[in-house]
């Protein structure tokens, strides 16, 4: 484990303007976070926040230089490529949750082992102990639908770190609950990130949140950017 | 969570309109299955009950095909009939192994009473080769006056009767009852055959009927009236042409000659049953009156056919040897082509079912870019996503395939028994290798429909539809 959980040196990221010519939605020199450790990204809005979020996770190709996770590069190679570190390496916490409506909470939190190349543990085994740690073992069966937004929220904290991931990538996890739910929440996920060694980046607005945090980076909008 | 699986409960995520896909699916290949359980079936139900008898002897003036279908099928009318002395010649013949007489004409609860000799228990079988006689319940009924009779299956399951039961018949699909009663001696177990809704009884007793007997005195007073007509008119043109004679010599001689060779042609011209004024001297009853409908011939060897027709031709008599077989077969050369088409029409209605999947599909990636954004972002890669809407339309097409053979069969077990009563087939219903060709189409048209929504689906952008309130 010399290496950190996410390393990040000269990252960018430009956009193309309706009008023609592109605009930096990023600019990072370098960013690392150490396994176990947990940092908060707040911004102002438009500054990249979920851009980096994604980019990260690869969803989203960076434009230059080198992003790794637990020592694998996601910078410069293909989609598959990945979405295969993605799957091994990430657990992705979101704002909206993003639980599938069709599936109970144990499948949701199952489907983020699903497309792993290494399992590793068996999915269901380690999907129900996921939710037995976040509180919901009797809920297990319900859909989303049929869970109040705290549970929900709960039940994509199990998802992201049910699989042991190296990094957890949180975007605003706390928005859409009331202040004593969200501090619920991101006691949870401070925890069960700590337990499992995983880092942890949280993007959040919240500065109550932020405030429980020993490592906080600003992420500010990169010059001749339009604010 | 496996890729099927995914599959799976997004299928049930929009129920509705995967039952209705599926249903369309299903429609297409029942119909299917059932035209070609009707097609193969009513042909191999027709051509292995043909081969029941080598040879039909029927009226001349039947229609073959006519003769063949009311005597092995018991479907429609011969309208005529042949002499019992022909029965009695086929069995002489040394080729024969078994002449069967046939005479129709009466019903029981609208099955019909078939008068006949315990041989055709002998001579014909089921599908599996055993033997009509190794079928029944109870005992054949005994040749002879004995006023016994043997259900088929289903005329005894539709009549409600059993064994010692005992019953009176009607003439033809009329309601006034023979004064006779015959008494079940006999039930077939089902063989999938024609013989299942035949009422069988010996033929002497059918003979015996006092209608019967009837009918057979007024053919033969008739008979005689004609015969008396005819010897008084042969008489007075014989006194007329002596002292003619006399008076001119030759030249009316010839005319008379004419008139004499036009007369034999009337006589010839006759029904049947004037025929046996050639034979003088025969004691005439009931059987030798109203005659059969017809004789089923089984030959000692297949190989005797042709020379056996050949024979019964050059006889010249009143009967006209038929080979079922022959008729069965061009029967079938005229249809078929008809039912091949008819086939190919239905079987379109599958793939305009798949491309109706398709369509229903294609349109629901629209709403589901969100579902598949969540799947990438957790891990999916494309191939999953891709594998997993194809997986959709296959397991549309399979469900509602499988769903579509157990209604195409379940259609065909449904209307057997009317299509073995109406029109004298058999159609069994098994699964077998059409079902298996026809998952295998399905399997196919499953990936290819799946195909277009699949690539739809993974033109998603991930990073858009995961984030919606940015």
């Amino acid at each position: 484990m010399s290496e950190p959980a996410l390393h990040i040196r000269d990252l960018t990221k430009a956009y193309r303007e309706p009008e023609g010519g592109t605009f930096l939605a990023l600019d990072i020199p370098t960013l690392d976070v150490a396994h176990g450790e947990a940092l908060a990204l707040r911004g102002e809005s438009g500054s990249g926040k979920t851009t980096l979020l994604n980019i990260i996770a690869g969803i989203l190709p960076a434009d230059g230089g080198v992003i790794e996770v637990a020592g694998e590069r996601m910078t410069g190679r293909s989609e598959t490529a990945r979405d295969r570190v993605r799957a091994q390496h990430i657990g992705y916490l979101f704002q909206t949750f993003n639980l599938l409506p069709g599936l109970t909470a144990l499948e949701n939190v199952q489907l983020g082992m699903s497309f792993r190349p290494r399992k590793g543990e068996a999915p269901r085994k380690a999907a129900r102990e996921a939710l037995d740690r976040v509180g919901l073992s009797d809920r297990r069966m319900h859909k989303p639908a049929q869970l109040s937004v705290g549970q929900q929220q709960r039940v994509a904290i199990a998802r992201a770190l049910a699989g042991h991931p190296t990094l957890v990538l949180a975007d605003e996890p706390t928005s859409n609950l009331d202040a004593a739910r969200a501090i619920q929440c991101m006691d949870l996920l401070m925890e069960f990130a700590l337990e499992s060694q995983a880092a942890l980046l949280v993007v959040t607005h919240d500065e109550t949140q932020v405030a429980r945090f020993e490592r906080v980076e600003t992420l500010r909008t990169p010059e001749g950017s339009p604010a | 969570m496996t890729v099927l699986g995914l599959a799976w409960r997004s299928l049930k995520q929009r129920k509705l309109a995967s039952i209705l896909t599926g249903v369309s699916i299903a429609l297409g290949v029942a119909l299917t299955i059932a035209v070609i359980a009707l097609r193969d079936g009513a042909e191999s139900s027709y051509r292995q009950t043909a081969r029941g008898y080598d040879c039909i002897l029927g009226p001349t003036h039947g229609s073959t095909l006519d003769i063949v279908l009311n005597t092995m099928f018991h479907v429609g009318d011969i309208g005529g009939t042949i002499p019992w002395e022909e029965y009695e010649a086929a069995k002489r013949d040394p080729m024969v192994k078994y002449a069967v007489p046939y005479a129709v004409g009466d019903m029981f609860r609208g099955f019909k009473v078939i008068g006949t000799s315990t041989d055709m228990f002998r001579a014909l079988e089921d599908g599996g080769g055993t033997k009509l006689l190794d079928h029944i319940r109870g005992r054949p009924f005994k040749d002879g006056k004995h006023f016994e009779a043997v259900f088929g299956s289903m005329a005894a399951a539709n009549t409600g009767v059993g064994i010692g039961t005992r019953f009176r018949v009607t003439h033809g699909v009329g309601v006034v009852e023979h004064g006779e009663q015959w008494e079940i001696v006999g039930i077939m177990k089902p063989t999938g055959t024609p013989a299942d809704r035949g009422i069988y009884i010996a033929i002497d007793t059918f003979y015996e009927v006092g209608d019967h007997k009837q009918a057979g005195e007024q053919v033969g007073k008739r008979r005689d009236e004609r015969k008396k007509e005819r010897d008084d008119a042969k008489q007075k043109a014989d006194a007329a042409k002596a002292p003619a004679k006399k008076d001119d010599g030759h030249g009316h001689a010839h005319d008379d000659g004419d008139d004499g060779d036009d007369h034999e042609g009337h006589a010839h011209d006759d029904h049947a049953h004037e025929e046996g004024d050639d034979h003088e001297g025969h004691k005439h009853g009931t059987k030798e009156e109203l005659g059969l409908s017809a004789v089923g011939v089984r030959l000692k060897s297949p190989v005797l056919r042709l020379r056996y027709v050949a024979d019964v031709r050059n006889a010249r008599g009143p009967v006209q040897a038929v080979l079922p077989q022959d008729k069965i077969r061009e029967l079938f050369d005229i249809i078929s082509p008809i039912g091949k088409l008819l086939t190919w029409i239905v079987a379109l209605m599958i793939i305009v079912a798949g491309v109706g999947t398709m369509v229903s599909l294609y349109n629901t990636i629209q709403g589901r870019r969100r579902e598949i954004a969540i799947l990438r972002a957790v891990g999916a890669r494309p191939r999953h996503v891709f594998a997993i809407i194809v997986s959709e339309a296959l397991l549309l097409c399979v469900l509602g395939g499988v769903a579509g053979m157990l209604l195409g069969h379940g259609t065909i077990i449904l209307i057997a028994p009317f299509l073995l009563e109406k029109a004298g087939v058999f159609i069994g219903s098994g699964f077998g290798t059409i079902d298996l060709v026809i998952l295998g189409v399905l399997v196919v048209l499953g990936v290819l429909i799946g195909l277009l929504p699949a690539w739809q689906g993974l033109r998603t952008p991930v990073a858009s539809n995961l984030h919606p309130t940015e």
